[in-house]
């Protein structure tokens, strides 16, 4: 091809039709085959080459982020998948050591947070005894425990009370409501300071033959099972910061949700709750 | 890894592709194309408990985008071709008549660039995509090159 008769072809309007009529037409065959025989690596780098073309490409790096966000927005508002627990009634009788011990030592060994503990076993049950490697952050055992305690005795029922709390957490506005149902009174004790939020939540079986279940929205998470003090306790990890947590004991069914604490906080209010 | 991390990390690696995917399938309809990118999104997330999310999850996101996009058409009852955009609203893409004045416009490329350009106007229909390959760049690469080389002969002086 000489030079002048490029120039007379590069003068033709519709130079570059043909080029992507032809990458129309492989994008179509691609998209003819069966699904499994598709070459998506040919397909993506034709749309992107058509997309690059009319400027499409900058549009959608421009709106990518917010159009990202608004997906995950909407994600938050299906009707999540409930995951419903049912918890096994367990009589309380002198407790299994061995789990919560090996758990705690675990802990140490990863060097998490680090905390000794130590465990005696009594005619009553457990004690557990927590000394933090950071006093400072210990917070006073009775933290509150008294006027929990306090709260559900009014409301029929004796609970197990948390004997620690991360000290930086302070009741918030949904600290001890109260809801009566028909057969069921649930009391509810929130705290929270910044990112973390505890909420501890007491449902008493009024009817004692009740078999309740109970759903905890999760889309998904890891559980574990443990026993304390013959307790089957329900450790549902949905993320590095966030864990839910299930036991019954006696007539009370406790949900612990905790929003922003790491697994080991996690864990020494659940222990903190049968010392 | 947890599902929720890897659906994120699945949207930040495929968003793109599939919202041009679905621009194909719509033709000139862009924010038709976003919708339906953004419902084969949330099916993923509805159904991550449901899918292998290591395995061919780009094929998957593919067919929910044809089949999503299909709903859409027909509730929208519209197709417009690509085809039948007009060529001059593609800003810069094509040389206009009198800027190419003569052949001498093209002392100004590279013996390789020149090659490419011929072989690239001179190629018959259902040949310039091959040009990609044996040159050994991408489509993506080859129509970049094209258009920077034909940039340089509308710029020349001569």
């Amino acid at each position: 091809m000489t030079n002048e008769e490029l120039a007379a072809k590069m003068q033709e309007n519709d130079a570059d039709r043909g080029f992507f009529e032809e990458l129309l037409e492989t994008l179509e065959a691609e998209q003819n085959k069966p699904a499994e025989e598709r070459n998506y690596d040919l397909i993506n780098e034709i749309t992107a080459t058509l997309c690059e073309a009319n400027g499409t490409n900058a549009l959608i790096a421009e709106r990518k982020t917010d159009a990202i966000t608004r997906i995950m927005q909407d994600a938050e508002q299906f009707k999540p998948k409930q995951r419903v627990i049912r918890v096994r009634w367990l009589l309380p009788i002198a407790c299994a050591l061995i789990f919560v011990t090996s758990n705690i030592l675990s802990y140490s060994v990863f060097g998490m947070n680090a905390f000794s503990a130590a465990v005696r076993l009594t005619d009553g049950g457990i004690m557990i005894s927590f000394k933090d490697d950071n006093p400072a952050a210990q917070s006073n055992p009775d933290r509150f425990a008294s006027e929990i305690l306090d709260i559900c005795q009014k409301n029929g029922f004796t609970p197990l009370v948390p004997q620690y709390l991360p000290a930086e957490l302070t009741p918030d506005s949904e600290w001890g409501k109260v809801d009566s149902l028909d057969k069921t009174t649930n009391v509810v004790f929130s705290f929270a300071h910044k990112k973390e939020k505890v909420i501890i939540t007491y449902t008493y079986l009024t009817d004692p033959s009740l078999e309740l279940e109970i759903g905890i929205p999760l889309h998904s998470y890891e559980n574990t099972t443990e026993t304390i003090c013959g307790v089957s306790v329900e450790f549902f990890k949905v993320n590095d910061t966030e864990y839910r947590v299930v036991f019954k004991a006696d007539q009370v069914i406790y949900t612990i949700w905790a929003d922003g604490l790491d697994e080991l906080e996690t864990r020494k209010i659940v222990y903190s709750m049968f010392s | 890894m947890n599902r929720g991390k890897q659906c994120n990390q699945i949207i930040e690696k495929y968003y793109d592709e599939i919202v041009r995917y679905c621009f194909f399938l719509l033709k000139d309809d862009f924010r038709g194309a976003e919708d339906c990118a953004h419902d084969a999104f949330l099916l993923l997330l509805r159904k991550q408990n449901e899918l292998d999310l290591e395995q061919n999850i780009r094929g998957w996101l593919y067919a929910s985008a044809n089949r999503i996009v299909k709903d859409y058409r027909k509730k929208q009852l519209k197709f417009q071709a690509m085809l039948n955009y007009d060529p001059e609203d593609m800003n810069d893409q094509t040389v206009q008549a009198e800027e190419v004045g003569c052949s001498d416009a093209f002392d100004c490329l590279t013996d390789q660039e020149l090659e490419l350009l011929k072989a690239y106007y001179s190629a018959p229909k259902g040949e310039r995509v091959d040009l990609a390959k044996k040159y050994g760049m991408s489509i993506s690469e080859l129509y970049k090159k094209l258009h920077k080389i034909r940039e340089k002969v509308r710029k020349s002086p001569k």
